[in-house]
């Protein structure tokens, strides 16, 4: 198991690199220099600046300064938020997309299986097919024109939730819906076919010739068989995430991580864009291993497979 | 009409992207007014007679430029959708056919790119090439082609264990022969229904771009800088952000519905994406 582990490791690391050096080249393609302006520095104080940098290095230089600082988990100053670093920045603003994407994991799983199961146990009733509607509908609706539309009805006619910031549960719910919406839809349909496909199999006939009630068989045979699809959806789920918390974040004026990186975008801020980057690709190397020692643990022939 | 009797998903889903794809082509002669006339005597009026959707804040016709975003957001996701599947399926059938070592890595690179948000994947490159209709199409291209390289490397592998595979090898075929003219056709169906679902998420990437105000800039319009613009003034002119919205959500569910009903149709595979 702990081998496992550190062979799941070991391949995150130079992935790990990978997005690091390939952020650095794109960002280094750009033309023109961050302290570019309307108005040229004094050629002195921009050989200050330059040195302060390492803007005066080599590029390959600049790279090796680059992955030390990574290193030691420095991602250096914002360029357009005076006096604040970008490690300082990420720390506010993660744990509240962290907490937006967690309640969004949260329904989408819960509803998603939920629906899937329901739909599955009576295929091609006006159940199964009213779910499958909504399911179609909800992988094609963009996740904006969701959000404008809850907006629109919860705040502006039942003023029921507020349509921006983030101060307390009640700002989380529409945007948590608004995120979960895309996920909650795929889930539901993995969910339905691959219980339509377990439910045919030879240990549920079992299972309902001994004697078990239509629920149990569903609930302890099939459901348990059926819900590996759904777990290794986790992992693409949480790049389904980050996805949506651009828009969600963007929607509903969010002080989240999304939101900053499309701000950095916007102003260049490159230190910025570098560093969100490099979180967003932990947090997707972590959650596919965690996918993977999930797998591992509900599925036994898994693990025979990798010991 | 027998054919409209035997798919009927398939006839109400293409019929709708057809008369989409006509109105996009039909814009100049269709559209009631220029897409940019700024009319100054009819700002922000509501759906009416003179203005079918009514104006937007400089006075300019809404159904007009809706046909006008028809164009750039269809031709996005049509351009994008069959670059993907061009590039993607020489990749993934050549990973394929030569399995190994060499299949291992480059499904390797394909992991890595299908792994990472594509949105954010998206952006970076336009912070690089700039975020013109070219650096977008650019972009676009460059991510989604990695969906289309899994799905046809899955089918190479399955295919060419095929006997007529092994008898065109018997007779001496060349192996570039063998993978294009005895593989490839083969993974039509697949192909199609492919490309089918890869036009709705091309054009649901653009317009999720052009909405956060990252993808397609003024003057040229999509349905997604369409619901940008409204989506400031949406509480007192809903109009405004009502109709992109719709077109749009009615294009992506006729290109999904078909593809889905496409895949009944070509074969009993049960992929999700």
């Amino acid at each position: 198991m702990i081998r496992f582990i550190i062979r799941r490791l070991a391949w995150g690391i130079p992935v790990l690199w990978l997005v690091a050096t390939a952020t650095f080249v794109l960002m280094h393609l750009v033309p023109g220099g961050p302290f570019d302006q309307e108005k040229p520095l004094p050629p002195e104080i921009k050989a200050n600046v330059d040195a302060k940098y390492h803007l005066d290095q080599p590029v390959l230089t600049q790279y090796l300064y680059y992955l030390e600082d990574l290193l030691r988990g420095d991602f250096g100053p914002s360029y357009k938020y005076i006096g604040r670093s970008v490690n300082d920045i990420i720390r506010d603003t993660f744990p509240v997309s962290m907490q937006l994407g967690l309640w969004a994991v949260l329904i989408s799983v819960i509803v998603g299986v939920g629906a899937g199961t329901l739909a599955a146990a009576r295929p091609r009733s006006w159940l199964d097919h009213a779910g499958m509607l909504l399911a179609m509908a909800g992988i094609s609706f963009p996740s904006f024109v969701l959000g404008t539309f809850l907006i629109m009805i919860f705040s502006y006619r039942v003023h029921l939730f507020p349509a921006a910031l983030w101060e307390g549960w009640r700002y989380g719910v529409l945007p948590a819906v608004t995120l979960a919406l895309l996920p909650t839809a795929y889930i539901a349909r993995l969910t339905r076919s691959s219980m339509l496909e377990v439910l045919h199999q030879d240990f549920i006939r079992t299972a309902r010739a001994k004697g078990l009630s239509e629920r149990q068989a569903l609930l302890k045979h099939a459901l348990k068989n059926s819900i590996t699809p759904v777990v290794s959806f986790l992992g693409p789920l949480t790049a389904t995430l980050v996805t949506g918390s651009f828009v969600v974040e963007f929607i509903f004026s969010i002080p989240g991580m999304g939101r900053h990186f499309i701000t950095a975008v916007t102003n260049r801020d490159y230190p910025l864009i570098m560093g969100v980057t490099l979180v967003y690709a932990v947090l997707i190397v972590a959650a596919n291993i965690v996918v993977d020692l999930v797998y591992n643990w509900i599925d036994p022939r898994m693990r025979i497979k990798n010991n | 009409m027998r054919f409209f009797r035997s798919y009927p998903r398939i006839a109400i889903s293409g019929g709708f992207i057809l008369l989409i794809c006509l109105a996009a082509l039909t814009a100049p002669w269709l559209a009631p007014y220029p897409f940019d006339l700024q009319d100054t005597h009819s700002i922000l009026q509501g759906p009416g007679v003179q203005h079918w959707m009514g104006t937007d804040r400089l006075g300019r016709d809404l159904f007009s430029r809706l046909l006008y975003g028809a164009r750039m957001s269809l031709s996005v996701g049509i351009f994008t959708a069959a670059f993907a599947v061009l590039f993607g399926t020489v990749y993934g059938a050549v990973s394929g056919y030569l399995g190994g070592k060499m299949d291992n890595l480059l499904m390797r690179f394909v992991d890595l790119v299908y792994s990472l948000p594509d949105l954010l994947l998206i952006i970076l490159i336009t912070v690089t090439i700039g975020r013109g209709v070219f650096g977008i199409f650019l972009a676009l291209s460059l991510v989604s082609w990695v969906t289309v390289a899994r799905i046809i490397r899955g089918e190479v592998l399955k295919l060419r264990e095929f006997s007529y595979v092994e008898a065109a090898r018997a007779v001496g075929a060349p192996h570039r022969r063998i993978l294009f003219l005895h593989i490839l056709p083969n993974t039509l169906g697949v192909l199609i229904v492919t490309l089918t679902f890869r036009i709705p998420a091309a054009i649901l990437a653009e317009s999720t771009l052009s909405f956060i105000g990252l993808g397609i800039a003024p003057p040229f319009a999509s349905w997604g800088s369409m619901a940008n613009e409204g989506w400031s003034a949406m509480k007192f002119y809903p109009h405004l952000i009502l109709f992109p919205s719709l077109v749009l959500f009615l294009t992506i569910v006729a290109f999904n519905v078909l593809g889905d009903s496409l895949r009944d149709v070509f074969g009993p595979e049960r992929r999700m994406r």
